[in-house]
């Protein structure tokens, strides 16, 4: 070979060392383009659980605006009056198995196993109004039109165009209600059936809990053109079964309620969150709002895989021998084990539950000092301190997975995340299951309509 | 190697081709850092942005609980005196405690980083105190308080508005402030109260006087 060329093997060789490095860096991006997509699962799981963890929280603090029972405003089981979920195998809301939702197609929607749902009611989105004297619906009976006025004769502006736009936006958020498609409103009077669960002397002081009846809104409201809701029907079953304490009670018998005079009205939402398994690749946590014995469902965050709720109650079980002392704290004393002087891992250990493996769920009547009356609401007679509400807080936990499966992540979590009581048999998956990356987030919540006062 | 020999020229390109790779798969990973770190960046700060002026409206409602509890003196405020303007407010500024040169948090104190706004609260009713002696001539009102936070220049994109009713007494049935010029006084008989409560309710007076101020019907707008 003359003229200073290279031999055969030589070229050979440097092809071979070139295609070595090429491998190595076409390798490389490869480990670059995965890491990129890895990151984004991630920020999308992150993003999802406290998108979604923020919106059930801001409903949550609403519960039980306009005056509804504490054991009414956020349900631990599903109302046997009402339909449209159901819970097994316990019926209650905790770590359910084969629970459906059911839908305004009259689908049924699965409930992810193992994962809890929340179930609260209030006025939550949409304004609440005042009244007068010269407004309101009479005895609020029967069928009757609830009328509002755009300021009341005590000077409270309900509804000002500019400032306070409140009537056109009950009118846009009832537009959908229609016979088959029903809306309920909450009508609230101004007494305080539970007057002697505040003892100011002792600084415990009670929001007053008004009598209120509920009406089925069939079409839409008509507050901005003609100052009224429209008729009410609150005879209706549907409406009745929101009016006992203890929802677990057949509906309230007729006829309803009959209040002298309203105080607050506004629309009634039904709340559920849960996890939407229809996708069980990409379960999501979706908001449902009763219609009806339905629900009207919208997923809030995707690819979140577990709901796990735990209520605070004064006094846990109230029969365990607990008494209520107006604060949430520990029941067993702090170990080396179990050091956290506020809360407990040792089941009965605090007056949260069921966040612990064996603490079953609460009863509605757990969240009130005594048995709520039965139905047709006997309080007159009733002692004014036997039924004051308990519930102090709720504890909120969601888990989020990346959108798409990460084969070589060997992180603790590639297989599950377990909060709380999550069953481990739901919610640790096998090994031969696909890995991803997950992300939790934990809220506490302190409700704020039925305790605290100055 | 002779420079611009065949070989000299493929090892040029081969350097030139692993600097182009390099520099690809560190864009690839520096891209891939930036997304993650700028999204959980984003999420935090608009996190940290609406906690602030949510608790900063808390803050109103609280504000405003303690504030009833001298309800003529409360009400009597200037703020509140426009006859023709019931949506008359107490503005309260209050520091964002931005980062600052000193490190996190240690902006200006003095700086009207977030304007908390407290209006003019609306009398909803009344309903009278009833001891087992009967009705003792006393009443708990309940009005309707409304509080918005908002962040202000350079940062204004972020606000919360909260709404709670305040149950404050017991007070005379004539307190001053209570009810707005050119507005009914809620008489006797136009009491929000049923008959039948009265029979469950003999407590709510006892201790006589006790005086107390609580909020319900809490939301968020």
């Amino acid at each position: 070979m003359g003229g200073g060329g290279f031999a055969l093997l030589e070229v050979v060789v440097a092809a071979l060392v070139g295609g070595l490095l090429l491998v190595g860096f076409l390798s490389f991006l490869d480990s670059g383009a995965r890491l990129n997509k890895e990151e984004i699962g991630v920020a999308d799981a992150q993003a999802s659980v406290r998108y979604g963890l923020a919106q059930v929280v801001r409903a949550v603090r609403m519960a039980g605006a306009g005056g509804l029972f504490v054991t009414q405003a956020v349900l631990t089981r599903p109302d046997p009056d009402l339909g449209g979920v159901n819970a097994p195998p316990d019926d209650d809301y905790d770590n359910v198995m084969g629970g459906t939702v059911l839908d305004l197609s009259g689908r049924s929607l699965p409930v992810r196993p193992g994962t809890d749902v929340l179930e609260i009611r209030g006025v939550i989105f949409s304004p609440l109004l005042g009244f007068d004297d010269q407004s309101g619906c009479g005895s609020c009976t029967g069928i009757a039109d609830l009328m509002a006025r755009a300021a009341t004769s005590y000077g409270h502006v309900n509804d000002d165009p500019t400032n306070r736009p409140q009537f056109s936006e009950i009118d846009s958020y009832t537009q959908g209600a229609s016979d088959g498609n029903p809306m309920l409103v909450l009508v609230a009077g101004g007494d305080d059936l539970h007057a002697g669960c505040s003892d100011p002397t002792a600084k415990t002081s009670h929001t007053p809990q008004p009598t209120y009846t509920v009406g089925r809104l069939a079409a839409p409201t008509s507050l901005s053109a003609a100052g009224t809701f429209g008729r009410l029907d609150f005879e209706s079953p549907l409406a009745r079964a929101f009016t006992t304490e203890n929802p677990r009670d057949p509906a309230a018998p007729e006829p309803s309620r009959a209040l002298t005079a309203v105080r607050r009205a506004g629309v009634l939402d039904d709340v559920l969150y849960f996890i939407d398994d229809s996708d069980p690749w990409h379960p999501a946590l979706a908001r449902g709002l009763r219609r009806g014995g339905r629900f009207d469902v919208v997923a809030v965050a995707d690819d979140v895989e577990d709901l796990q709720v735990a209520y605070a109650v004064d006094g846990l079980y109230g029969l365990d021998g607990v008494p209520p002392d107006g604060r949430l704290e520990r029941l067993l004393a702090p170990t080396l084990r179990d050091p956290d002087p506020d809360t407990s891992t040792i089941s009965g250990g605090d007056e949260w539950a069921p966040n612990i493996e064996e603490e079953r769920a609460f009863e509605p009547t757990d969240f009130q000092s005594a048995e709520p009356p039965p139905p047709g609401f006997p309080h007159v007679g009733a002692a004014s301190d036997a039924h004051c509400p308990l519930l102090r807080a709720i504890m909120i936990s969601l888990v989020a997975k990346s959108p798409d499966p990460d084969p070589v992540y060997r992180g603790a979590d590639s297989f599950g995340v377990r909060t709380m009581n999550s069953p481990r048999e739901a919610r640790i998956y096998p090994s031969d299951s696909a890995r991803f990356r997950r992300r939790s987030l934990t809220a506490v919540v302190n409700f704020r309509n039925w305790s605290g006062g100055l | 190697m002779r420079p611009g020999s065949p070989i000299g020229r493929a090892n040029g390109q081969a350097s030139l081709l692993t600097a182009i790779l390099m520099l690809a798969v560190l864009t690839v990973v520096g891209i891939a850092l930036e997304f993650t770190t700028g999204a959980h960046r984003a999420g935090a700060a608009t996190e940290w942005a609406l906690s602030r002026a949510y608790y900063a409206a808390d803050a109103g409602i609280r504000w405003a609980t303690v504030e009833l509890r001298d309800p003529a003196a409360f009400l009597s405020r200037p703020e509140f005196q426009d006859p023709s303007n019931p949506f008359g407010a107490v503005a309260v500024p209050l520091p964002s405690h931005d980062h600052g040169s000193g490190g996190l948090f240690s902006g200006d104190p003095q700086e009207e980083g977030i304007r908390l706004t407290v209006q003019k609260p609306g009398l909803l009713g009344r309903r009278p105190c009833v001891t087992d002696a009967g009705e003792s001539g006393l009443f708990f009102y309940l009005f309707e308080v409304r509080a918005r936070a908002a962040g202000i220049a350079p940062a204004p994109g972020y606000a919360a508005e909260l709404v709670a009713d305040v149950e404050v007494g017991p007070l005379s049935a004539d307190f001053p402030g209570a009810v707005p010029p050119g507005a009914e006084v809620p008489s006797a008989s136009q009491d929000i109260i049923g008959t039948r409560s009265f029979e469950s309710k003999e407590a709510s007076c006892e201790p006589a006087r006790a005086f107390r101020s609580v909020s319900m019907n809490w939301r968020e707008r």
